[in-house]
């Protein structure tokens, strides 16, 4: 093949995020697709799904293959995109009567709880029905043409990446609004006659031909950028105007025309045209009658569902954790000091903090679930029979939280993520923590009441899309044995005292699986559950009670809420300078008392007085039978959602940026243990990098946009349900709605700062 | 609650694709010295502090055919002394369009640049070219990313019109007799 054209077609824009979405959009088309089909298999056929399928393709071609990265270049080619765009990928999208499909492939709580108000919505139909109507749809389609051609703006998408994307929205819009009354996809009814449609093609088609003509027949390049690239391949740019025209009139026209035909051949067989059709108020849909499925049931699936309800396989996971463990101890005592270059510096603070959140984000506490630290006192337990119960007095999280405390200030003090040393020693003691606590205390006591990074997770699980909890309730109603708790022979029963019929949400929950073994009826799953409905719950929880009505509990989520902020604010550079311009101005030889004072100040003193303050506003909506503290204690579980955002922003920028830390540093360990693995540590992989890419502050913004949304819709649930909605619940909720915005503030500001790349080796 | 998690993703993907840089942006150059031509672009626009991409499309100056096989350096330098002069090597690989040669040239700060574009092509010997262009200041960073920053406002629009419907239909069905549904 010639070289030259071998270069045209490698000239590919591969975009992830375009090819993520396409196949996003075919997924839930399938999805919804299929089980039409069982329903309607006359409407929904398989060339329907051809339709659909290759209006995306199309799409996809028009966006991604070289008519994109030559379309700079050369007009026609760029025409040919945009015929693409406007002419051939809106009606074959349409043709698979893509609405109900796309409905019905969305989940089942989006779909009803979310798009069913506004599709039940008369406002929103007059809307949509004001928007495809041939009227507007038509003017929309020629001045979105036009618009788009006059060379201020055609110059503009050509500069602009932004406007370049703006500008095929727009023409993919317009199409698919254009080509709706002429194709009319079910369940929509014609507002003009079929007829009309054919005088609706022609004038558009009219207007085609004079905006093609004035390409073909100028005597001058319309647009400048073009200019430079005239005498490309020998070829004159203002032939290639010329061209571009050609392109638009011939194949445009005949794109009009085609539909044309297939009215004209419909109305003579139907002769139907002087009967307008009369608009239906209320369509039937399939989409809300039915559901599919109903609520995920992860410990149900093929092959995920398996490694839940195997013990084996959990118990395995846990002593691959307890390997890696071990591994990282060894290295921390006895490798490098770097800690870039140690797997005590790198496994924990980058990757375990990281793929940990992630994975409650994704699923739920499966980091408690792997936990290796109970491994020891699992095997101890055979001769040690721990019966002594958890002192009373200690049966409150205020040991937990005052550690969690530690920890963060601990973290910044004493630089833990800086010495592998230091890391390793806390592995060691948590292991000895965990076994004497829970090999003289019946039950997990080391787990519900001590360790911080089981509250770390239980609080943040309260916002997992799946929970441990049972699958019909009726079944439980009748269970007399109660082997959820009780336990059963050979497996102990919730070691969190955790009854399953009144267990709500993840607070205190291990995902260890125990009740699901223990279970004689098979009764318990890992169920999928709308997010967000944890915090706003205020129904007794099973060995937790109610929220608000805790303050250990309120202390702890205040502690992990701000903690986030005060712990990624630390790795800043202007918070560090901030910190030791202080030490310097108080003469202070170290900076640690003023760090103490700073965490103590943005963790505790501030959010307490904050909080106070938002609930003393709220509670003069409340009216009298609402203390302060006990508003304050419940609002915190809403700001959970920021908090959590926060964390996830934090972890993911170590995780994102140091991706590839760990190939290095497992090498060197390897290398350390004499394993023979040829060449030397690609150590470039643990360089920091120069410039931290764009997108990933976009998606940090993302995050905490997320966090924002989800903190403010739960603080107006939980008072919503106090107050019956309205403006009461309005002024009510602004306090909280200001804190959450202070938050999204601090978070963003967090985000623009340049930061300590921890455990990384600088260049 | 349930977060309109894909409807998210959609927004995400759909704000994430307008970031795409392709090749091209705004022509800098269209010179010809010997027998190469050279056509320079330049985006974004207007130029900033930071990264920058600058393609180069290498032309016979006598057939308009595409060299492909040229070897193309672009050095930038700041009229600022205090700025760095910085050497960069455009090549295919990094070009969506094959047919350019782009390099991701780091502005160290604004002032006016010169940019000098050394082309070397087999067959058709050596070339270099010059242009120059202002660098404004980079964006505070809450301009540069601020549509996301407020993405959550169309989101919280978003909840609260479905809350006022949701609420008027319960009405609705009140008045009628009814049980609302959610």
């Amino acid at each position: 093949m010639d070289s030259l054209a071998r270069a045209v077609l490698e000239s590919w824009t591969i975009d992830p995020w375009i090819i993520l979405l396409l196949l996003l959009s075919a997924w839930i088309y399938l999805r919804g697709w299929l089980g039409l089909r069982r329903l309607q298999p006359h409407r929904f056929t398989a060339w329907r799904l051809a339709s659909f399928l290759a209006g995306l393709l199309v799409l996809w071609l028009a966006i991604a293959s070289p008519l994109d990265a030559l379309g700079s270049l050369m007009l026609s080619v760029h025409m040919t995109q945009h015929l693409l765009l406007m002419l051939v990928a809106p009606p074959l999208i349409l043709m698979g009567y893509p609405a109900i499909p796309m409905l019905r492939g969305l989940p089942n709580g989006i779909r009803k709880n979310w798009l069913g108000p506004f599709i039940a919505s008369r406002g929103v139909h007059s809307f949509f029905r004001f928007l495809v109507h041939p009227v507007t749809a038509w003017i929309g389609f020629v001045v979105m043409t036009w618009a788009w051609h006059v060379p201020a703006f055609y110059e503009l998408g050509i500069r602009s990446d932004q406007w370049h994307a703006v500008e095929h929205a727009c023409f993919v819009v317009t199409g698919l609004l254009f080509w709706f009354p002429v194709i009319q996809p079910w369940p929509s009814t014609p507002i003009w006659p079929r007829g009309a449609m054919i005088v609706y093609l022609l004038l558009a088609d009219i207007q085609n031909t004079i905006f093609s003509a004035i390409f073909s027949f100028s005597d001058r390049i319309i647009y400048p950028s073009y200019r430079a690239t005239d005498g490309l391949m020998g070829i004159d740019m203002l032939d290639d105007q010329a061209l571009a025209g050609a392109i638009m009139w011939v194949p445009g026209s005949l794109l009009m025309f085609i539909p044309v035909g297939f009215i004209a051949a419909e109305l003579m067989r139907n002769r139907s045209l002087a009967r307008p059709a009369r608009p239906t108020r209320e369509i039937s849909l399939p989409v809300f009658k039915s559901t599919i499925g109903g609520a995920v049931d992860l410990a149900a699936a093929p092959v995920a569902g398996h490694v839940i309800r195997s013990r084996k396989a959990r118990y395995l996971l846990r002593l691959l954790m307890l390997v890696l463990a071990a591994a990282l101890v060894v290295d921390g005592l006895a490798g490098p000091s770097v800690p870039g270059q140690n797997l005590a510096g790198v496994l924990p603070w980058t990757y375990w903090r990281g793929f940990s959140i992630i994975a409650l984000l994704m699923v739920g506490n499966l980091f408690c679930m792997t936990c290796p630290f109970i491994v020891p006192r699992s095997i101890l337990r055979r001769w040690l029979p721990a019966n002594a119960p958890w002192p009373r007095w200690l049966r409150t999280k205020w040991i937990a939280a005052i550690l969690v405390l530690a920890w963060l200030i601990s973290y910044e003090v004493l630089g833990l993520w800086s010495s592998p040393w230091v890391t390793a020693w806390i592995v060691i003691g948590y292991f000895l923590a965990a076994t004497i606590i829970d090999c003289i205390f019946r039950g997990a006591s080391f787990c519900k009441y001590v360790c911080p990074i089981g509250q770390f997770h239980f609080l943040q699980s309260m916002l997992s899309p799946f929970v441990v909890t049972v699958r019909r309730p009726s079944v439980c109603a009748t269970c007399t044995t109660q082997e959820c708790i009780k336990g059963s022979a050979s497996v102990p029963g919730c070691q969190l005292e955790l009854f399953q019929p009144r267990k709500i949400g993840n607070l205190d929950c291990t995902f260890c699986m125990d009740c699901m073994d223990a279970c004689p009826h098979g009764n318990i799953g890992l169920i999928g559950r709308p997010v967000g409905t944890d915090p706003i719950d205020d129904q007794h929880r099973s060995s937790v009670g109610r929220l608000g009505h805790r303050i250990d509990l309120s202390f702890l989520a205040m502690v992990l809420c701000f903690g986030a902020f005060a712990n990624a604010a630390g790795m800043t550079q202007p918070m560090m300078s901030f910190q030791l311009h202080l030490a310097e101005r108080f003469g202070l030889a170290a900076d640690w008392p003023v760090i103490l004072v700073l965490l103590l100040v943005q963790i505790v003193l501030l959010p307490i007085l904050i909080l106070m303050a938002a609930a003393g506003m709220t509670s003069l909506v409340m009216g009298p039978g609402s203390t302060r503290m006990r508003l304050a204690a419940r609002m915190i579980f809403a700001l959970l959602p920021m908090g959590i955002s926060m964390w996830i922003v934090h972890f993911g920028f170590h995780l994102l940026t140091g991706a590839w830390t760990a190939v290095p540093v497992i090498h060197r360990a390897l290398l350390d243990v004499g394993v023979p693995i040829g060449g030397a540590p690609a150590w470039g992989m643990s360089m920091m990098p120069s410039l931290v890419p764009g997108w990933i502050a976009s998606i940090e913004l993302l995050l905490l946009n997320g966090g924002l949304v989800c903190s403010l819709v739960v603080a107006w649930r939980i008072l919503g349900r106090q107050l019956d909605g309205g403006a009461r619940t309005l002024v009510a909720w602004m306090p909280w709605a200001v804190l959450a915005g202070v938050m999204f503030a601090w978070g963003a500001w967090i985000i623009f700062q340049p930061m300590e790349m921890r455990g990384m080796l600088i260049p | 609650m349930r977060l309109p998690l894909h409807l998210l993703i959609l927004a995400c993907t759909l704000a994430l694709c307008s970031t795409a840089q392709p090749d091209g942006g705004l022509v800098r150059l269209d010179a010809t010295e010997g027998n190469i031509r050279v056509v320079v672009l330049s985006s974004p626009t207007p130029l900033r502090e930071g990264l920058m991409d600058l393609s180069v499309l290498v032309l016979d100056a006598g057939t308009g055919d595409p060299i492909r096989q040229a070897a193309v350096s672009i050095a930038s330098v700041p009229d600022d002394s205090e700025l760095l002069s910085m050497t960069f090597e455009a090549s295919r690989l990094h070009s969506d369009n094959k047919l350019l040669h782009s390099a991701l040239v780091d502005l160290p700060g604004p002032s006016t640049y010169r940019f000098d574009i050394a082309v070397d092509a087999p067959g058709h010997g050596r070339a270099t070219f010059q242009f120059r262009a202002d660098v404004q200041p980079k964006l505070p960073a809450a301009l540069a990313y601020w549509p996301w920053m407020f993405i959550f406002i169309p989101a919280l629009g978003v909840f609260f019109i479905r809350e006022r419907l949701v609420s008027r239909r319960r009405a609705c069905a009140a008045r009628a007799g009814r049980p609302g549904s959610r």
